[in-house]
């Protein structure tokens, strides 16, 4: 059994999975304070259910919304520093004010990975002892073709860390977007998240270790997968936004529905996404409109129009979110799931470990592309193994090749989704489906 | 030979099946398999809008892939109406076979070089040609040897399987063989002589719609065997051209207007032996009078000799000034009416088409004066006009009233004009010249006449009256006849009587004044 | 006629720069109106036309080259154009009346905003090409024969190239690869030129045409209304409303989740039964309905989405969605034979000629 949560800051709502059904449905348990909240969840829970339960996976993604962020010390590893401020990089509004100095480095690449100027290690190290003394402990580190090549992001964060290892430093190239204002973003929000993250962590571990020792605990992740939760504190920006992938990934678990479209109706409005080998089809942005995007793997999720596309051959998955639900539904829609279900919540609890591979490699033909393409899914496997999947249990779920457009001959970006289970779970319940679909 | 001609015939399902292209992946297949006369191999999109239907298209590797080269190719192809369209194998994207799905053009993935399918299709087009080119080969000869007009018409029918051929000249069939067919035919022809520009012979085919016939094949046979057609019915021309001298010579001989047929015989008997006129024979001589006496006529004796076969086949016919003249051997009356009913079967329509009409001399007991029974038929033809094209008149039914086809009316109404003026501007002048004419009809009778008019014997002697007043000179006898044949010819009937025809009118009748 | 440009004529420009290439993700382009939109708060913006300036005034284009990068990615330094114009002016010994657009479309069409506020120059509603190009030798100023040289560059990293070369392709050429070392994109001015030769030869009007689309576009209209208006301001046709029925890709098979540059897209008109295909290298370079040419370029196309009226950029174009596929003619000039020479798709490796070059 699986117990899937999402904390509020005082609240915590839980339900409980046992293969694709539903043991105990989703209940709320409020409180002054969320650790409270959790821990009087947990017990209730631990009395009925006790042993039975293998994993917790908790969506935390309106904690770390809503929690402050911490202040942040913003390194820019480019050529030049802007020359004016209006070519100054802009934050959303909601993490600028979290961004309380920023720090020019002369360096950075190009997109085939050759360095455009030499990293000025020493200019920079003659500033870090006013970084380091000041009060901030986050760093984040963005560099302009920090895509094709780390260099001089892992060299900073070396140098800092080098003279003060508590510092918590986030460098973009562990996210993956070609846009700078998405890395920097991206690399800022992280850092600032980490504290919370770690708190968080913290708070999950303890809670869990009291009333569930056996079970393994996780976060849930943009993707509809989750992580370990000592991951929470380095990479808490992947747990921030879970719950439309956890949505598609619940109907399509309480469905039995490994392939096809899952479309979600709510009180604001009807989207729809896809289910894939047992997970969501994810993107690697989170678009904010024009404003910079977050670059994490999360759920594709579209509106649905009226200009939907039906196909016969897709199965489809409909679910009725909506409070009142004795109206019918738009488009015409029939719903395929009982009502009033927390498939968010389930899709927690049913979550698989994920892990991605993103990165650009240059090649020279094609069988060079496969070997390169082959190392990166050894890669992927390798990542989801280190986050405690049984290696007999693993499968890719995504593995493309695409070209860089305009004309960059040789380099690619291959990207790799692969999923696991640990060896206490005996099969992920959707991949089974999939397998015996599967011709 | 019946063999039939749809053998040579390539199409995509069977050159997919066994033929050239055997080794092609077909995307997307019509449901009816497209007919094959041809294949291009083309490097550039353009070469497409040039193709002939029934071509099929093979993209050359050269041009690069690419769904939308495929899909313009398609497009140009559809719109050539090629057979198909052979591209490089690789994979298409259902896409674009989807659109030649749409278009409904035939779309084939070839594996290999598609410049060696091209290849292999050209020769395979062409060994189906050389096929049809060698049966050409050997019908050519066949037709060669035939002679007569007849015998080439018979050998084009029997190479297509029975189909009508015709020789036609403006429309009349001359001479054909084969079946005639009278349902939807597809009509191909080939014009065999060149005459005045307006007019033409042709050599026809009637090949069932519905048939298996490829026409274009039809028309090669046609084309092949027309100057066949043309020397045997040159050949036929000449041949009876001099079979028809002693004929001609006949019109050259004088008969004096009143000199006996013994005379005429005495005078002229060796020649006459000579020629080969037999004096114990007898003849009914045929004139056919043609538009006017100095047209150029010589195309049309050609014609008319192949259409006079059809009446006469063994009697020449010549060409002589002011028509043509032949002289058909006939022992018997019932042999004569028998000749005549055959002319006019077989002969008046056509003769009405070209715009012509034949007079027939009588029959005769004894051997009759050759040159007197030439001139019968002369007259015969000469009254025959008046009643209009492809009129087939004997002089035997003719009688007296044949002399009244010899006025001029034009003379007449000019002597009317000047000699009658008054009556010819008055304004009740039809009236008067029906009342007199009826008069003058019924032997003065007014009674008889008012009755035949339907009119009060008063009434019609005011009319009378008036007509003397009018400057008419009824009351002398002599000029009787005169004014009659003047009114008549007002009347509208060129020298003949109202309201029947010559045919019809016989020598006793009562209306002709005595 | 010189006008002051509001925030909300940048707002428009914006929308209206993307309406005109759609193939490239705007992102780029709504950052630097950003910047335009803040550095516009203490200054104004000035948008002449080409009469207002004495005909012997020197007058340059301005615009970013890139090679395979997009402009997001390596953000400019905020002064290279500037560098670009001295280095000019160093060269020509004069001083740069005003500038123009190398492009009225795209992020080119936003730059000269941003580079006339910095400069204090004014900006010129004329551009050599009126839509997108990939080729710096594809200009009408090039088909009057103006010299596209000397071509100053400058990147990110402040280093600066002078590019002189007689023959526009062989500049083209060497643009390029100075470009690919900047770091995959520079910032230029080229085509110096006097406002007389650029009244001849330009096309005029086309920065107010991007403010006027983007009014039309950002108006809380119908979508059917917006296209009348379109329809009228651009000559525009709709070739067909269609559902996306297949994408091919540069790469490998297309997966929900990323799109991969599409090469080629199909659609099928449910109404009519009709095949449409759109052909594309970096820009829509084709149009065919059931195979037969219905646009090709350099006449334009932009994809609409069909419930809203809004742009779709070609990356987030899904089977199934449904799409208004508007084609309208590009300036006058390029139909003439020398700009179909260098604009018709055999100029882009597509061996077919212009349907209009047949009537020329």
């Amino acid at each position: 059994m699986r117990i899937g949560l999402r904390l509020q800051e005082n609240s915590c709502r839980s339900i409980v999975l046992d293969g694709r059904t539903i043991v105990s449905a989703a209940r709320e348990i409020q409180a002054g304070s969320l650790a409270e909240a959790l821990d009087s969840a947990l017990s209730g829970l631990s009395r009925e259910f006790g042993s039975g339960v293998r994993d917790i996976t908790a969506d935390v993604g309106h904690v770390l919304a809503t929690r402050k962020l911490a202040d942040v010390v913003a390194v820019h590893i480019s050529p030049r520093p802007p020359a004016d401020v209006f070519h100054a990089a802009r934050l959303p509004a909601h993490v600028e004010p979290a961004v309380s100095r920023t720090v020019h480095v002369c360096g950075g690449h190009d997109m085939r990975g050759r360095p455009l100027a030499q990293l000025d290690l020493e200019a920079f190290l003659t500033v870090l002892p006013s970084i380091l003394s000041g009060n901030v402990r986050n760093v984040a580190i963005t560099s302009v073709g920090s895509t094709a090549s780390t260099d001089h992001e892992t060299r900073i964060a070396d140098a800092i860390l080098s003279n003060d290892s508590e510092m918590r430093i986030s460098i973009s190239s562990d996210f993956y977007s070609s846009v700078f204002r998405d890395r920097d973003y991206t690399t800022v929000l992280n850092t600032a998240l980490m504290a919370t993250g770690e708190e968080l962590a913290a708070l999950l571990d303890a809670a869990g270790r009291r009333h569930f020792p056996a079970a393994t605990l996780s976060f849930a992740r943009n993707d509809g997968g989750r992580a370990p939760l000592p991951r929470l504190a380095v990479a808490p920006v992947h747990g921030l936004r879970p719950e439309p992938a956890s949505a598609i990934l619940g109907a399509a678990t309480l469905a039995g529905v490994p392939n096809g479209e899952v479309v979600i109706c709510t009180d604001s409005g009807v989207s729809a996404g896809h289910i894939r080998d047992g997970l969501p089809a994810a993107n690697s942005l989170i678009r904010q409109g024009y404003e910079a995007s977050l670059a994490s793997n999360a759920a594709v999720v579209e509106s649905y129009t009226a200009n939907h596309l039906i196909r016969p051959d897709v199965t489809s998955v409909i679910a009725d979110l909506r409070t009142e639900q004795a109206t019918p539904l738009p488009f015409g829609l029939v719903p395929t799931l009982p009502s009033a279900q927390d498939v968010a919540l389930v899709g927690s609890a049913a979550a698989p470990l994920t892990s991605w591979i993103d990165r650009l490699e240059t090649i020279s033909g094609r069988t060079d592309l496969a070997a390169v393409q082959h190392r990166a899914e050894e890669d992927a496997q390798s990542a989801v193994v280190q986050l405690g999947a049984n290696p007999g249990q693993i499968h890719i779920i995504e593995s493309n090749v695409f070209a860089m457009p305009y004309g960059n001959p040789g380099i690619v970006r291959i990207r790799v989704q692969a999923a696991g289970e640990t060896s206490s779970n005996k099969e992920r319940f959707l991949a089974a489906e999939a397998r015996c679909a599967a011709p | 030979m019946h063999r039939s001609k749809s053998v040579t015939r390539l199409d995509i399902a069977g050159l997919l099946a066994h033929g050239s292209l055997r080794g092609t992946t077909p995307l997307y297949l019509t449901p009816s398999s497209a007919t094959v006369e041809n294949v291009v191999l083309v490097s550039q999109l353009e070469a497409i809008q040039r193709v002939r239907p029934n071509t099929v298209v093979v993209l050359s590797p050269g041009m690069g892939a690419g769904g939308w080269l495929v899909s313009a190719a398609l497009r140009h192809s559809w719109e050539r109406r090629a057979s198909a369209v052979v591209v490089a194998g690789s994979t298409y994207s259902d896409a674009v076979i989807g659109l030649a799905e749409r278009l409904g053009i035939t779309l084939l993935a070839s594996d290999d070089d598609p410049a060696g399918v091209a290849l292999a299709m050209a020769a395979e087009i062409g060994a189906a040609l050389s096929v049809v080119d060698a049966e050409l080969a050997r019908f050519a000869r066949a037709v060669a040897k035939d002679i007569s007009l007849g015998e080439v018409l018979k050998t084009i029918s029997n190479e297509l399987d029975g189909v009508g051929i015709s020789v036609e000249y403006d429309g009349v069939i001359l001479a054909s063989a084969g079946i005639a067919l009278r349902e939807a035919a597809e009509v191909i022809t080939v014009d065999i002589r060149r005459g005045n520009g307006a007019i033409r012979s042709t050599l026809t085919a009637r090949v069932p719609a519905s048939g298996v016939h490829n026409l274009q094949l039809v028309r090669s046979i046609l084309e092949v065997a027309s100057p066949s057609v043309k020397a045997a019915w040159l050949l036929g021309d000449f041949l009876e051209a001099s079979r028809a001298v002693p004929t001609a010579a006949l019109t050259g001989l004088d008969l004096h207007p009143g000199s006996s047929g013994s005379a005429f015989a005495v005078e002229h008997r060796h020649l006459l032996t000579q020629l080969g006129w037999r004096p114990d024979d007898k003849y009914v001589a045929m004139w056919i009078r043609g538009r006017a006496p100095h047209e150029p006529r010589s195309e049309l004796t050609a014609v008319l000799r192949l259409l006079w076969r059809k009446a006469a086949s063994r009697s020449p016919l010549a060409e002589v000034d002011g028509g043509w003249l032949a002289l058909v051997p006939v022992q018997h009356g019932v042999a004569a009416a028998q000749l005549e009913g055959r002319i006019r079967t077989r002969l008046a329509e056509a003769l009405a088409e070209l715009g012509l009409v034949a007079g027939l001399s009588a029959w005769h007991e004894d051997p009759p004066v050759l040159a007197a029974i030439v001139r019968e038929a002369h007259l015969a033809a000469e009254s025959a006009w008046r009643a209009g094209p492809g009129t087939v008149l004997s002089f035997a039914n003719l009688g007296v009233a044949a002399a009244t086809t010899f006025i001029d009316p034009d003379a007449v109404g000019l002597i009317a004009e000047l000699t009658l003026p008054r009556l010819m501007a008055s304004a009740d002048r039809d009236m008067i010249i029906a009342a007199v004419a009826s008069f003058l009809d019924h032997h003065g009778s007014v009674s008889l006449a008012a009755k035949f008019l339907g009119l009060h014997r008063n009434t019609l002697q005011g009319r009378l009256n008036r007509a003397r007043e009018l400057g008419v000179p009824l009351d002398t006898p002599a000029q009787l006849l005169s004014v009659h044949l003047i009114l008549h010819v007002l009347q509208g009937a060129p020298g003949l009587t109202t309201p029947q025809d010559p045919i019809a009118t016989r020598k006793d009748s009562h209306e002709f004044p005595v | 006629m010189s006008t002051q440009l509001t925030a909300d004529d940048v707002r428009h420009l914006r929308t209206g720069a993307h309406f005109l290439a759609c193939a490239i993700d705007p992102t780029a382009i709504h950052v630097y109106t950003d910047m335009v939109l803040q550095a516009m708060e203490h200054q104004s913006l000035e948008l002449t036309t080409v009469d207002e300036l004495a005909s012997d005034d020197l007058v340059v284009a301005v615009g970013m080259v890139t090679q395979g990068l997009f402009i997001a990615d390596m953000p400019p330094v905020g002064d290279e154009f500037l560098g670009c114009i001295k280095a000019m002016e160093a060269s020509l010994g004069r001083r740069v009346r005003a500038i123009y657009p190398l492009a009225a479309a795209n992020i080119n069409g936003m730059i000269p905003l941003m580079v006339g506020l910095q400069a204090s120059l004014p900006v010129i509603d004329s551009d050599p090409m009126g839509r997108v190009f990939p080729l710096i030798s594809q200009t009408t100023l090039n088909i009057g024969q103006v010299p596209i040289s000397p071509i100053a560059m400058m990147g990110v990293t402040g280093e600066r190239a002078l590019v002189e070369a007689n023959n526009p392709q062989r500049a083209e050429t060497l643009v390029r690869a100075l470009v690919t070392e900047l770091g995959g994109w520079a910032a230029t001015a080229m085509y110096p030129c006097t406002a007389a030769q650029l009244k001849e030869h330009g096309v005029h009007g086309s920065v107010s045409r991007m403010i006027r689309i983007g009014q039309i576009q950002d108006a809380e209209t119908s979508v059917e209304r917006k296209f009348l208006m379109l329809a009228e301001l651009l000559d525009a046709t709709r070739v067909a409303r269609a559902r996306v029925s297949h994408i091919e890709g540069l790469s490998r098979p297309t997966d929900l989740g990323l799109p991969a540059q599409p090469s080629s897209v199909t659609l099928e008109d449910e109404s009519t039964g009709q095949i449409i295909r759109l052909e594309i290298q970096n820009e829509i370079l084709l149009v065919l309905v059931d195979g037969a040419i219905a646009a090709a370029v350099p006449d334009m196309v932009t994809l609409l989405n069909s419930e809203h009226g809004t742009v779709v950029t070609l990356d987030d174009v899904r089977v199934g969605n449904v799409v208004d596929v508007l084609t309208y003619p590009a300036a006058a000039q390029w139909y003439s034979p020398a700009g179909l020479d260098l604009a018709e798709p055999t100029a882009f490796g597509i061996p077919l000629r212009h349907p209009r070059r047949s009537h020329a």
